[in-house]
């Protein structure tokens, strides 16, 4: 440790004892009274002062303005660091920020070192933050806008189903209107159905009382043909007492005249008791001639009586069948009738229900329908929450860290491969595709010179659908597109905004990043098309 | 022309004159009548009728040498001819043994 280290600072001590001295010689002249000697003293104590000055003084300052002027370096060449470890910062290069500030006095570069780590630390939380939150943003935008496809699904549904209800409603009313005249139409044919029992009733009653004197007259007709029996007896006693007579009557003729002359008389009354036993015969044949047409007439009304007592036994059975398929037809149209009033009832209130379920399942669907635009507010909400987590992560990537996150860090690293196969250029394009294979974000890696011309790119397969067309080609000049303006005028690795990629069509951005050849000379830009959605999934 | 006693019969459609002095008397004989005669009876339908004087013609010998029968006359009974033969020469006599 130096003397100025320890705080010892030789120049001002000989002034100091030399000043002492006078001061000690002063004091002893003034101790002893001599008025010469005190003015002597006072001059050899203003010599010992000068002296000590001199020695004291001078000398000092002449080191001390050494030391301003090394102190002024020192404090040039901080100011300098600081400086450029502050653009760096600014430029969100936070490895050029602490090369920059190694330079720099040690607490200085401490802090600044630190300041970098915990920035970058923070940037790689933000970035994964961020990516996290558009990661969740998109799942929320999908999951909403699914959600809300299905809500208005449902809202369609639920509109069909209303309107389904509202016709089976109606249908109801429809139904119970038919039943209740249907009950109507019923009651009334069960009246008829009562008034035709009653009828028919009537009819069996009267062709019974038919049955019963048809019946009354086959007795009749039974008796008279045993009367006529009894006449045909009759008549045979008759005519056997007419032919005994007629007999009678010949042998008493025989008799007669044989008896000549006297028997003249007998034999006239003979002659007339044979024409009187004629005559009863024929009386008999006669009687017996309209007794068979009476027997006749009566067999005749036996059979008419017996068919017409088989009809009405007939009739009687169909009335009697007819009343009981009436009485069941009655108690059938009863049934319909009671049916017809239960489905009449059960469809009014099958119409109530469905009016209470209209009701509800439109009070359903407006809800489904604030859901599904909740829903749609919802997924814009998330889109927005997804844009503002991809804007932090552009943000955060404004920061270059070495994070493997970090896309200046990785468009440092491939322009550092470039770099060395400058001028070999299809080395350069095959590198790139090499490097396109582990980079499944990128859709693109190209190469410009310093002019703008393009002169190699390589295209991510995997991102890109293989019958897609380059959108770039080789020759083309890009010297006006802000990239390549920006890159070569910051130097720096920059970010576009966000814009609509012409080989995927969707979102995406560049990383442009210098390419300095062996000499620090710009040799061209590289640029690097990150797909938003690949950028994210990773 | 002699007036004769003469019953007259009907036999299976046939009406015969049959002299009366050979009749004893009439009994009913199921569906007809039998006339008995002194030698037998005679089956017969009907006694048409009994005449004490019924006017007889003798047979022409035309008749009688012709028909085997012997034929006691002919005459007109209600108008249709009678011929008047003995009873036992009509047909359906039944002789006594």
């Amino acid at each position: 440790m130096s003397a100025n280290e320890r705080g010892i600072h030789w120049p001002l001590i000989g002034p100091a004892l030399i000043g002492l001295l006078g001061l000690a010689g002063v004091a002893g002249m003034a101790a002893s009274g001599s008025g010469t000697l005190f003015t002597f003293a006072f001059l050899i104590l203003a010599v010992s002062v000068i002296a000590g000055y001199a020695a004291g003084v001078l000398r000092p300052q002449r080191a001390l303005a050494r030391r301003v002027e090394e102190l002024e370096h020192v404090r040039h060449m901080t100011s300098a660091g600081i400086t450029r470890a502050l653009r760096e910062l600014q430029a969100g290069d936070l490895p050029g920020a602490q090369r920059h500030a190694s330079g720099l006095p040690h607490e200085l570069e401490s802090s600044l070192n630190t300041a970098c780590r915990t920035l970058a630390a923070l940037v790689q939380q933000i970035q994964a933050s961020s990516v996290e939150v558009a990661g969740a943003g998109e799942m929320v935008h999908g999951t909403a806008g699914e959600l809300a496809s299905g809500s208005s699904q449902q809202a369609a549904a639920v509109v069909e189903i209303t309107a389904t209800t509202e016709e089976l409603a109606r249908t109801a009313a429809q139904i119970a209107r038919n039943a209740s005249s249907q009950a109507e139409l019923a009651t009334s044919a069960e009246e008829a159905g009562a008034i035709g029992a009653a009828a028919v009733a009537e009819a069996v009653s009267g062709v019974e009382e038919v049955l019963s004197r048809i019946s009354g007259i086959a007795n009749r007709a039974d008796e008279l043909g045993s009367h006529s029996r009894e006449i045909y007896r009759v008549l045979d006693l008759i005519n056997e007492i007419s032919q005994e007579t007629h007999i009678l009557a010949l042998n008493a003729a025989i008799e007669a005249a044989a008896a000549g002359e006297h028997g003249r008389r007998f034999t006239v009354v003979a002659d007339e008791v044979r024409r009187l036993a004629q005559r009863s015969r024929e009386s008999v044949d006669s009687v017996r001639t309209l007794l068979d047409e009476f027997s006749h007439s009566i067999q005749a009304t036996v059979v008419a009586t017996e068919e017409g007592s088989k009809e009405a036994a007939r009739v009687l059975e169909r009335g009697r069948s007819a009343a009981a398929a009436i009485e069941e037809l009655r108690e059938a149209i009863g049934n319909t009738a009671r049916a017809a009033g239960e489905i009449s009832l059960a469809t009014d209130q099958q119409e109530t229900a469905s009016d209470q379920v209209v009701l509800t399942l439109k009070e359903l669907s407006q809800v489904i329908q604030r859901i599904a635009e909740g829903l749609k507010s919802f997924t814009g909400t998330a889109e927005r929450l997804n844009q503002t987590a991809l804007s932090i992560q552009l943000l955060t990537q404004t920061f270059h860290t070495d994070s493997p996150r970090s896309l200046k860090h990785l468009a440092a690293q491939w322009s550092t491969e470039v770099a060395q196969r400058i001028g070999h250029w299809e080395a350069a394009e095959g590198r790139l595709t090499e490097l396109l294979g582990d980079a499944p974000f990128l859709e693109m890696a190209y190469l410009v010179d310093p002019n703008g011309n393009m002169v190699t790119f390589a295209i991510n397969r995997e991102a890109a659908d293989s019958s897609s067309a380059a959108p770039v080609s080789s020759g083309s000049n890009y010297a006006d597109r802000p990239w390549f303006q920006a890159a070569l005028r910051d130097q720096r690795t920059i970010l576009t905004p966000l814009y609509d990629s012409l080989l995927t069509g969707e979102r995406c951005f560049t990383v442009a990043t210098p390419i300095l050849d062996g000499g620090g000379a710009l040799a061209g830009v590289l640029g690097l098309d990150v797909n938003v959605r690949g950028w994210v999934r990773i | 022309m002699i007036r004769e006693r003469v019953t007259v019969l009907r036999r299976e459609g046939t009406t015969w004159g049959l002299p009366g002095e050979q009749v004893r008397g009439v009994v009913r004989d199921g569906r007809g009548v039998q006339i008995l005669l002194e030698d037998g009876s005679i089956a017969a339908d009907e006694i048409l009728a009994v005449h004490q004087h019924l006017t007889v013609a003798p047979a022409p010998t035309t008749v009688v040498r012709r028909w085997a029968v012997p034929c006691r006359g002919v005459a007109m009974w209600n108008g249709v001819p009678l011929v008047v033969v003995d009873g036992r020469y009509i047909p359906g006599f039944r002789g006594e043994e």
